[in-house]
């Protein structure tokens, strides 16, 4: 097992209360899997991606839980080890790549840094000049590897003369640079145009495919997790409500929320009732209910739904957080 | 920026000092107080047909249009005039001043932005720390209070109480510094001459805190918030995930886009500086240009002052100049 989260908890304390930004989140990733973290905006994907990285921006503070990398614990880690595992072996790609870019330094620069800060070339050439000429070099092959057309004229530009697209190109490149174990892509393609997200999606594939890295795709839109991820968690406020694979997901969703989210998906298939979206609105994080969080809109609501719900385990690696399936579950859930 | 965008803003910057010079010119010519009169109130004995010599000498007699139209043929030739009460050309007067100022705006700015650089940018990490509200306290009072008193302030501390610290001038009187450049600091270390520098140094020592003061106050300030802006932004954030350590991050990525805004405000401060100079200059007694404008005013010695005011004028230009070019160096999406 690559990586395995246990109840991750990052909370935000706030002196109007406590928002549970990413509250008992579990799960297990594969070496060169890709797997999906869908849900609504506001529900904590983004915020589950900084925990792993430890870089959850403040107020917020991991509280508990436990981060296995090649099973060791990154919470229990020192904040020098951990700096030096960010970029090597766990990259992040920003939900939007114009802002992910420093404005000042020149594109191939920032992608060199990468290289350089993580000591590649650095036993090969130890005179500076013929170092920096390796990982030029280097660098200009990533530029190429994701698709940036005439990497040694890009190389000295600054990051507004790329376009979104392109933008995104080279975060990709600065991420896949030490090659890492694991890409946490936050959303890679929400700020691009429809045609540009398929090209970078089906880069992020390619890569997945040729060098066998691992991919945790953050987004909004089940369709998009359904195409590109072998399997899927599903996030209500919080919390992981629903995870499997992903055609069990998309064929016969468990949790209401789930079964909620596929029917809000607009279909070209006519057979299919018209959109049907979730009653109410997505609970602020700070006044959560007792039980279950989805409760106050599931048309399936009942008295134990005021209960907290634990993840329940099923067959074939499913789980769900939903009081219905308790009598299928293999005995208690965490 | 390109060499031919530098050429236009200085051939700009012609017409701008010569607006500024014409300025300074009626402002002088307006103002209550005959220079003439001046004189003879100082002088005593001054005879009827004397003062006669003096006004036809100095085109006092003219009208106001021909007494313009002398000063800008001048001008336009490099020639600023001479001096009433000194009786010599108003450049000479100025070249032998202009070190004594510039030595010391250069360390009232060097304090400044040591100081307030660092301040901006630990208050902005460190935000709403003991550190950040110590600061921010300094800086509020910084902007708020009045130069002359810091200076006085300054002098009362340490030289009456403690003795540590000259009061006026640039150098001992017990030092012999040979002049190669006029300024004292640099003089003394072409020539060797290590008691110079020490005395140099200890005359420049409150004059250049009182000088820089108000501007760090307001660096600081600016660059706290512009820092704090910065620091929100995702490619911070994404230099942390790279696995940059958090002083690359944020002295290499975060620092260099927070300079940008704050050497904009640099560059008008450094007018401020000009300004704060001729009251630092008259507190401490230091031979500068302000010394030597304030006393000129007070007897309306018309060349004198406007050629300090066009020497001002051109220092400002100079200088926004210089902060432009820095800024299009700092700032990539400008250089376009
Ligand atoms: N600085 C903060 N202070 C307080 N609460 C925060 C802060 N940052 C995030 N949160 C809380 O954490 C929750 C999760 O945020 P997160 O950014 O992870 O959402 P997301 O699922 O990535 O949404 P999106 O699709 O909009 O990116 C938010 O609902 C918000 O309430
Ligand atoms: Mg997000």
């Amino acid at each position: 097992m690559l990586l395995e989260v246990n109840n991750l908890q990052t909370y935000f304390e706030l002196s109007r209360g406590t928002v549970k930004a990413v509250d008992q989140v579990s799960f297990k990733l594969d070496q060169g899997e890709i797997m999906g973290l869908v849900g609504e905006s506001g529900c904590g994907k983004s915020m589950t991606l900084l925990s792993l990285l430890r870089l959850v921006p403040t107020p917020g503070k991991i509280v508990g839980g436990e981060i296995l990398f090649e099973g060791q614990d990154l919470l229990k880690k020192s904040s020098r080890e951990m700096t030096k595992m960010r970029g090597k072996d766990l990259a992040m790609i920003f939900q939007d790549p114009m802002t992910s870019l420093n404005p000042v330094f020149k594109v191939g620069e920032q992608i060199r840094e990468s290289l350089h800060i993580h000591g590649y070339f650095q036993e090969s050439y130890s005179g500076g000049s013929r170092r920096l000429k390796a990982e030029k070099e280097r660098v200009i092959e990533l530029m190429e590897e994701v698709g940036i057309p005439s990497p040694m004229d890009r190389y000295y530009e600054y990051p507004h003369q790329f376009s979104g697209g392109m933008q995104q190109r080279a975060v990709i490149a600065i991420a896949l640079s030490c090659e890492p174990k694991i890409l946490l892509a936050d959303e890679p393609t929400t700020a691009l145009d429809v045609t540009i997200q398929a090209q970078i999606l089906s880069l992020m594939e390619k890569i997945n495919q040729s060098r066998g890295m691992a991919i945790i795709l953050v987004t909004h839109d089940l369709g998009v997790a359904a195409e590109f991820c072998q399997r899927i968690c599903v996030m209500y406020a919080g919390q992981i409500i629903e995870q499997g694979q992903t055609d069990d997901i998309i064929e016969e969703p468990l949790h209401p929320y789930t079964q909620g989210l596929l029917n809000s998906i607009p279909r070209l298939v006519p057979d299919k009732p018209r959109l049907q979206p979730i009653r109410g609105t997505v609970p602020s994080l700070l006044e959560l209910p007792e039980g279950c969080n989805f409760m106050p809109r599931c048309d399936r609501a009942m008295e134990e739904c005021r209960l907290p719900q634990p993840l329940l385990e099923l067959q074939n690696g499913r789980r769900v957080r939903c009081v219905l399936y308790q009598a299928q579950a293999k005995g208690e859930g965490e | 920026m390109q060499l031919a965008r530098i050429i236009e803003r200085i051939l700009i910057a012609i017409p701008v000092i010569i607006g500024i010079g014409i300025i300074i010119f009626l402002i002088m010519r307006l103002t209550p107080g005959d220079p003439i009169d001046i004189m003879m109130g100082q002088a005593g004995h001054v005879s009827e047909r004397e003062v006669e010599l003096l006004r036809e000498q100095w085109h006092l007699d003219e009208s106001l249009g021909v007494q313009l139209g002398y000063f800008l043929k001048d001008l336009v030739q490099g020639d600023m005039g001479t001096s009433f009460t000194k009786g010599r050309p108003v450049w000479d007067l100025i070249k032998q001043a202009l070190p004594a100022t510039v030595e010391l705006a250069f360390f009232g700015a060097f304090f400044a932005l040591l100081v307030a650089i660092p301040i901006g940018v630990i208050s902005a990490v460190k935000q709403n720390s003991l550190i950040d509200k110590i600061s921010m306290a300094g800086a509020f009072f910084g902007i708020c209070m009045p130069i002359f008193w810091l200076g006085i302030l300054l002098i009362i501390i340490f030289s009456i109480n403690l003795g540590w610290l000259p009061t006026y001038g640039r150098i001992s009187y017990d030092v012999n510094l040979q002049q190669v450049t006029g300024f004292y600091v640099l003089d003394s270390i072409i020539t060797g001459n290590w008691p110079a520098l020490v005395s140099a140094i200890k005359h420049l020592i409150m004059p250049s805190i009182t000088l820089g003061f108000p501007m760090a106050a307001i660096v600081a300030r600016v660059m706290r918030s512009s820092m704090l802006e910065v620091l929100r932004n995702d490619y911070v954030v994404m230099a942390r995930a790279k696995g940059l350590r958090e002083y690359t991050v944020i002295v290499k990525h975060a620092m260099r886009n927070a300079m940008i805004p704050t050497v904009t405000v640099i560059g008008l401060e450094v007018g401020m500086l000009l300004g704060g100079n001729m009251i630092v200059e008259t507190v401490f007694s230091w031979p500068g240009l302000g010394r030597l404008v304030v006393s000129s005013i007070f007897v309306r010695d018309y060349p004198l002052v406007q050629g300090v005011v066009i020497i001002y004028a051109f220092t400002f230009v100079a200088a926004n100049l210089i902060v432009d070019i820095l800024y299009t160096y700092l700032n990539p999406k400008i250089s376009m």
